[in-house]
């Protein structure tokens, strides 16, 4: 490193200057300091690129608007909470403060399941996971693609509405009163 | 590299193809090559391969920062087993990397600061043997960590060139691109004024979701927020060297 790698280790004091802030950040900000509008948005292009994988495939006609629906639900409850939590941070509101940020802790819990993806128990999250023969890449809504590259239709079908309940269920924790 | 070329031509004309395959990285870089799968018939290869069989103990490294909300905690690591006898690249400058960070915290707690939110910095063992120091602690902490774990900050390869890779979670990605934009880019590595600005102006700003290969894998894998840093030679090195 102090050879060929680093001399003077300043991509290391730079590396270490963005992780500590990171780190900062997330462990002192009084409001955790999360983009759920933007997670929507990354949501959104999840289901554009299994669209394709879908359209592309065998089974060109699956129906995956389940999953477009919960991601619908999913934007409307991001966007909200997200004015709410600025909101709560601008009046300091503690009380509101807290609620936010025990819902940006947990919602991502909604979105495992808990026997896992079809033939491998220890991945359990449905929006992304190893490809089964994409070696460090990941697929997009794992469980589906899965299904529909292994030639099973009905698993495609029965994992789009796992996969739907599971994006309605993280919305579902994100949502606040009404 | 030179040394698979025997190997990949003999796959020329086998099976499926890089391009029918149609999947990321599976076409490599030498343009005379087609990237077949095999398998080719009548192929014969010899392999000579010495390891030592031994069991050996496993430890992973914990230390603690007591935020003053206990039921919120922030999770922060870096393995520390390498391939091989050295491994200056992974792991070794992240593990650097964690203990200048520890060492920073250290000197804000001597004044007095408490974060909100626990701090739990992992150098996790036997990551190159399947993630397996960091997945043992996930396991053995799972109900305490889904109840209080609000993300896990992974760093692997902390130094290995001079190009940011980073992928995670959508709620994360721009509290992680704007620290980015704070943290000036050491002279004689490109032009850039900042971290962000080489980021972007290498990758388009593009932050792949996460698949495993690293100590993330049993965060995320258990609806735990997450995000994967490095420095690296080339984006496309990362997805053959960890």
């Amino acid at each position: 490193m102090s050879t060929f790698g680093d001399p003077g280790f300043r991509l290391h004091t730079a590396m270490g200057q963005f992780l500590s802030l990171i780190v900062y950040h997330i462990a002192d900000d009084i409001l955790i300091p999360w983009d759920l509008p933007h997670a929507a948005t990354v949501l959104s292009n999840y289901i554009t690129e299994l669209n394709e994988t879908i359209t592309s495939s065998d089974y060109s006609t699956l129906d995956i608007t389940p999953i477009a629906d919960a991601i619908a639900e999913f934007t409307t409850q991001a966007k909200r909470i997200d004015q709410i939590g600025k909101q709560a941070l601008a009046f300091n509101d503690t009380n509101m403060i807290g609620v936010v940020n025990s819902k940006y802790r947990d919602f991502p819990r909604g979105f495992t399941s808990v026997g896992g993806l079809p033939g491998r128990q220890t991945f359990k999250n449905i929006i992304s996971a190893p490809g089964i023969d994409n070696g460090y890449g990941a697929d997009v809504f794992p469980a589906v693609t899965d299904s529909v590259g292994g030639g099973n239709e009905a698993a495609a079908k029965e994992w789009i509405e796992k996969s739907a309940r599971a994006v309605s269920r993280a919305a579902e924790i994100l949502r606040i009163g009404e | 590299m030179k040394d698979a070329l025997p190997l990949l031509a003999a796959l020329e004309g086998n099976g499926v193809s890089a391009e029918k395959a149609n999947r990321s990285g599976w076409h490599g870089g030498f343009s005379n090559i087609t990237y077949h799968s095999g398998p080719t018939p009548g192929a014969l290869v010899n392999m000579d391969h010495n390891m030592k069989g031994y069991i050996a103990p496993v430890w992973d490294v914990i230390g603690i920062i007591n935020g003053t909300s206990p039921d919120e905690v922030v999770v922060v690591g870096n393995h520390r087993d390498a391939w091989v006898i050295g491994g200056a690249a992974d792991p070794n400058s992240g593990s650097a990397i964690m203990v200048e960070m520890a060492n920073a915290f250290g000197k804000l707690l001597a004044k007095g600061w408490k974060p909100r939110r626990t701090i739990i910095l992992g150098s996790w063992d036997a990551e190159e043997f399947g993630l397996q120091g960091s997945t043992e602690w996930v396991e053995t902490h799972l109900p305490w960590l889904q109840t209080t774990a609000v993300a896990y900050v992974n760093m692997d390869v902390g130094v290995s060139g001079p190009r940011t890779n980073f992928d995670g979670v959508g709620e994360m990605q721009s509290v992680v691109v704007e620290q980015m934009k704070k943290i000036l880019y050491p002279e004689g590595w490109g032009d850039f004024p900042t971290i962000y600005d080489m980021w972007y102006n290498t990758t388009k700003g593009t932050i792949s979701p996460l698949g495993s290969g690293s100590d993330y894998a049993g965060f995320y894998q258990n609806g735990i927020a997450a995000v994967s840093l490095s420095l690296i030679v080339s984006r496309c090195q990362l997805t053959t060297s960890i």
